[in-house]
């Protein structure tokens, strides 16, 4: 088995047990040296379990192949430009984003505009024509109760 | 008097990272950008085997005996022993270790063999790098 296959069988496991982890490899020719990027940054930096499956593999195959390995994440001047394998590629950050605010897209969003700003009121069905009324010669049209209801895009 | 002897050298190589170091902050005064990067990635690199031989006491002939046997030279291996020891010690640290040694020596390297311009900030970034390298490494192998 060579040092890639190696990796790519290794780092499959990896990926399978970190679904929301986006895992890019590639080789730095500049250095010698095999790049594997885990994304997004957050698990990278924050994933102590992510952490135990990937620095005993690094250990190990700098051992058994005696080559260069390095893990890296969105933050690092070594990127993967000329990616070899991926796993998990649909795991985009867009992805994770919209998984996480998709619930608040399907409820309308309830909230009380106030009712007065500084320099003037609130008016209701108002053109640009009221902007130029001074507001005690607008009576019944100026609305001081009215709840608003928005709904998300 | 033969003791004092040995221990200077055995220090030969802290005392050239010293020196490596001290190069780096005269260099980039002078404006000497890739010369910086240099002298602070040498800096480091002698101080990984100033830690190799004073602290884990690695032995220097078996060191470069194995270096012959490897294909990619003395840097790579004093690397991963001195990686090795870390990730038992500190993990964080070893994660650490591992990612921004090689992306300094790509840094070395573009400098030294290739024409792209070394900026000051980046001159400036490679002696900040290599402290941060040498005091990570000062901590955790006392």
């Amino acid at each position: 088995m060579t040092s890639v296959e190696f990796l790519k069988s290794e780092l499959q496991i990896i990926a399978h047990k970190f679904p929301n982890v986006h895992i890019k490899y590639g080789y730095n020719n500049i250095i010698e040296t095999h790049v594997i990027e885990l994304l997004p940054l957050i698990e990278y930096t924050n994933n102590v379990e992510l952490d135990r499956a990937w620095v005993p593999l690094s250990l190990q195959f700098m051992e058994t192949f005696n080559e260069d390995v390095t893990f890296i994440s969105s933050d690092s001047s070594l990127s993967v430009s000329n990616v070899i394998f991926e796993f998990n590629a649909s795991c985009t950050d867009e992805k994770i984003f919209t998984e996480i605010y998709a619930a608040l897209t399907n409820e309308p969003i309830c909230y009380t505009f106030p009712v007065s700003m500084q320099g003037g009121h609130l008016i209701q069905n108002s053109n640009i024509d009221y902007l130029n009324t001074p507001v005690e010669n607008l009576g019944d049209e100026v609305d001081y109760t009215t709840s608003y209801l928005a709904a998300a895009a | 008097m033969c003791i004092i002897v040995l221990n200077y050298l055995m220090s030969q190589f802290l005392e050239k990272s010293n020196q490596s170091l001290d190069s780096a902050k005269y260099l980039v005064k002078q404006q000497y950008y890739s010369s910086t990067v240099n002298r602070s990635y040498y800096a480091c690199f002698q101080f990984l085997m100033h830690i190799l031989f004073e602290k884990l006491k690695k032995d220097q002939a078996e060191f470069y005996n194995e270096v012959l046997q490897r294909p990619n030279g003395t840097h790579t291996w004093a690397s991963k022993l001195i990686g090795n020891e870390l990730a038992r010690q500190n993990i964080e640290d070893y994660k650490w270790f591992q990612r921004v040694l090689p992306e300094f020596r790509e840094k070395r390297v573009k400098a030294d063999y290739y024409p792209a311009v070394i900026s000051p900030d980046e001159g400036e970034l490679s002696i900040t790098r290599a402290e941060s390298i040498i005091n990570m490494l000062k901590v955790n192998f006392k």
